[in-house]
């Protein structure tokens, strides 16, 4: 059954609206509002048959749409199916997960460590290669160590940091 | 007060009895011949008198849940030039199995809530 002018320009303004107030894609956003149009329009042209009209009226549309609970009863029913629900993630997956974190920090950290030394290594009077760990320690986060040093002495010295 | 308290009680126990239900009412009606989600809304609510007079709310969900485990198949379907098309819903083999066993465990249950009230 064909619509009113006016219930055509009720329809799209009312099914814009309610998708407005959702965060949906593209593929998902056309589906709904075809779905959402099917359901007013059916829900209008079984209200304007019993009336005995021949065409769907804006008050057709809107009756509907109160009988549907409104903008949050529509999109409870055709929006919120399209939620993922939250997943339970197993301590093994998490760990697994952790370790790539740890593992990509590492690398980050080190080559952010390796340009710092490289830039600012003229700017400290050409000091040799060699003894950058010496000169540069502010710039380690992980404290001072002096490889020229007894293990377990760096050791004390670094937990005493 | 005491009566408000028992008539929610009794509201909240109807709605999840119609929730429950509302998915062996849905895999019937497509069952029969496929239908759009309007019609079946119109069809639940009238073959029951309104007994199950169930919402937009719990129909479509559902549809989505019997289409997403394979139980009904849906087909978007112009009906007229210059309306909205309508997407009608068909029940598949494994939802026919699924629906048989449904209906199985329904009658065990109201058999045994039956057979439960005589006591009364």
């Amino acid at each position: 059954m064909q619509m009113t002018t006016d219930a055509r320009a009720w329809l799209d303004a009312t099914v814009r609206r309610i998708l407005a107030r959702h965060p949906l894609g593209d593929a998902e956003r056309a589906g709904i509002t075809y779905e959402l149009m099917s359901h007013l329009h059916a829900a209008g042209e079984a209200r304007s048959t019993a009336a005995g009209r021949s065409q769907v009226t804006r008050e057709d549309l809107e009756a509907a749409l109160a009988e549907a609970g409104g903008d949050d009863g529509l999109a409870t029913a055709f929006i919120q199916p399209l939620a993922k629900p939250v997943e339970r993630v197993l301590f093994g997956r998490r760990l697994g997960a952790f370790a790539i974190d740890v593992l990509l920090l590492g690398i980050v950290l080190t080559f952010v460590h390796s340009m710092l030394v490289f830039l600012l290594e003229p700017l400290m009077g050409g000091m040799g290669s060699a003894s950058h760990h010496v000169d540069f320690w502010w710039v380690m986060p992980w404290g001072y160590h002096d490889p020229a040093l007894p293990f377990a002495l760096q050791a004390v010295i670094t937990g005493d940091r | 007060m005491k009566g408000t308290h028992v008539a929610e009680g009794v509201n909240l126990w109807t709605q999840q009895i119609r929730k429950g239900s509302t998915r062996l009412a849905v895999l019937q009606l497509v069952s029969e011949r496929e239908r759009y989600g309007y019609e079946i809304i119109s069809a639940i609510r009238d073959r029951t008198n309104g007994a199950l007079e169930v919402a937009e709310g719990n129909v479509y969900p559902a549809l989505h849940a019997l289409e997403a485990e394979g139980y009904i198949t849906s087909t978007w379907r112009e009906v007229e030039p210059g309306v909205p098309p309508r997407k009608y819903y068909r029940i598949t083999a494994r939802g026919r199995e699924h629906r048989s066993m449904l209906v199985r465990e329904w009658k065990e249950f109201a058999g045994a809530i039956a057979r439960l009230l005589q006591g009364e």
